[in-house]
């Protein structure tokens, strides 16, 4: 399955976390159905961070509420820890959603609280892990804050605590960075590279930042125009941890400039 | 921390005050003596017919001499009042969240409670009497079904309008139905939700003095009523400001409400 055009795939230890099996998917609308996904498949072994890329109205965001069990696909399946996925399954994937979804009542504390709050999870014991969590993306003197109160960098940070806070194996992150400009974008990158050493979760990565893509990502999945197939697959050599020199580096180029070439001869 | 975060105080931007000549509520203050002030004045100068408009100290005084009247009446609006509230708020917030978030009820139902919510119910009130006499359960019913129908519409559209990233997120999250329901929509629908019960509250005290006024024997309504048939004029406003007081308590209380709940939203939502 991860026959890699570009470079020999390491072997994967164990069974994948998340296996794609030719999945389809099909939606009505007012002028007939639309076929947004077309036989995707790939597998994400375990520990990896792997990107999705392709032009927008590609199908991306489908595809990962699918593997957040928020959608049902028309053909095929998706297997997580080698059990196939029907409903959400928090405790094996956890989703941090492109605009933040923070609860606007909530603050900052009681937003990465919420996903063990409806587990019930005792209350110091939420606060506590909350606390921590918001102490490593940096923002434990913002902790009784509203998210309108913070800035769009200091609410995805909180996000992605929140994404962090029910310990999930797998966590889908939907172009969380998209609403961001540049520098935080860099640096927001950084740090989640950095919880993602500490913290060993294998991670899907949506974005249409190409440098994003090849900086943050193991392997990036590019997609197609509806109906979006995945039409390349490019596994980044390089080594970690991820530096800035990196981008201005040849290889970092040519890696980009093979993903773009892919995406635009769709 | 990285160059990214702003400082705490930053988030909230310095406003700007650009005052008119008096602070608002001194204005609004000034404006209340004012005519309170021409209340007294404008019937004792015979500006306006004493018998149209009794003077403020007349229509005070004559109150005090029938405190005991007004009391009884006061506590028998405000019991049903309270009775009606409970039914319009509860009733009318149940059936609101089931057809807010259920959608092919939603389709159906919704557009013929909105349809009924434009009947003037009041014509039927008579009937109503006829079924179930003119005591306090007929104004209790009456207003708390006239208060009802708000009620349902603020809490459905509150509930329908929430942004469904909310509801993304918290299923991903593995929330059941009643967590979303109640974690995620009734929070996220207060703001509607409370203007509902705002309408609701003016309508059931509506509900209740005009049903009074109509057809009854006790309670301000059936007082205000009583005295106009008898010209005693200063009595009649005498029981309307007893009114004006009992829905101003209650938009009293609504507003705490409000300003507990409505902490967490951008100001600039708020006007």
């Amino acid at each position: 399955m991860a026959a890699v055009a570009n470079a020999p795939a390491p072997a994967p230890a164990g069974p994948p976390d998340v296996a794609v099996e030719h999945l389809t998917h099909v939606y009505e609308t007012a002028n007939g159905a639309v076929k947004a996904l077309d036989d995707i498949d790939f597998e994400v072994p375990q520990g990896k961070f792997v990107g999705i890329v392709g032009p927008s109205g590609c199908g991306k965001s489908s595809l990962l509420l699918m593997l957040a069990g928020l959608l049902q696909p028309s053909e095929g399946r998706i297997v997580v820890r080698e059990h196939a996925l029907t409903a959400p399954r928090p405790a094996d994937v956890g989703v941090v959603f492109q605009e933040a979804s923070l609860l606007p009542w909530k603050t900052a504390l009681e937003n990465v609280e919420f996903p063990l709050k409806l587990r019930g999870t005792a209350r110091a014991e939420r606060r506590d892990r909350a606390l921590e969590l918001l102490e490593l993306v940096g923002l434990a003197d913002f902790r009784d804050r509203l998210p309108h109160e913070l800035s769009g960098g200091m609410r995805q940070r909180v996000s992605i605590a929140r994404g962090f806070s029910q310990d999930p194996k797998i966590l889908l992150m939907d172009e969380p960075f998209a609403a961001l400009d540049e520098q935080t974008r860099l640096t927001l990158g950084d740090e989640l590279l950095k919880i993602w050493t500490r913290h060993q979760k294998t991670v899907i990565f949506v974005t249409h930042s190409l440098t994003e893509a090849v900086y943050l990502c193991d392997e990036v999945l590019v997609m197609s125009h509806r109906p979006g197939r995945i039409i390349d697959r490019v596994t980044i050599p390089l080594e970690r941890p991820r530096t800035y020199e990196m981008m201005a580096t040849e290889t970092f180029g040519h890696l980009r400039e093979r993903i773009w070439r892919s995406i635009r001869t769709t | 921390m990285p160059a990214t975060a702003v400082s705490p105080s930053a988030a909230s931007a310095p406003r700007i005050r650009r005052g008119p000549w008096l602070p608002p509520r001194a204005l609004g203050l000034l404006t209340l003596a004012a005519l309170l002030l021409a209340w007294e004045v404008l019937p004792r100068l015979e500006l306006v017919p004493p018998v149209l408009v009794a003077p403020l100290s007349t229509v005070l005084e004559s109150g005090v001499a029938s405190a005991g009247t007004f009391a009884e009446a006061m506590g028998v609006t405000m019991v049903e009042i309270a009775f009606a509230l409970v039914f319009a708020y509860g009733v009318g917030g149940i059936l609101g969240l089931v057809l807010g978030s259920v959608k092919p009820l939603r389709g159906a139902v919704l557009p013929l409670v909105s349809s009924i919510y434009a009947v003037p119910f009041i014509v039927a009130y008579p009937l109503l009497t006829a079924w179930i006499g003119i005591g306090m359960e007929s104004k209790v019913i009456f207003a708390g079904i006239y208060g009802m129908f708000p009620m349902i519409l603020a809490t459905a559209a509150g509930v329908r309008t929430v942004d469904p990233a909310f509801v993304r997120a918290a299923r991903s999250m593995g929330a059941t139905r009643a967590q979303i329901l109640f974690q995620v929509l009734v929070p996220a629908a207060f703001p509607s939700i409370l203007s509902g019960l705002r309408i609701a509250g003016s309508l059931v005290t509506i509900g209740v003095v005009v049903a009074e006024m109509l057809a009854s024997t006790a309670g301000l309504g059936f007082l205000i009523t009583q005295y106009r048939s008898m010209f005693q004029t200063p009595e009649v406003y005498f029981g309307i400001i007893l009114v004006l007081c009992l829905t101003g308590f209650l938009d009293f209380l609504i507003g705490c409400v409000e300003r507990k709940a409505a902490a967490w939203r951008p100001r600039k939502e708020l006007i």
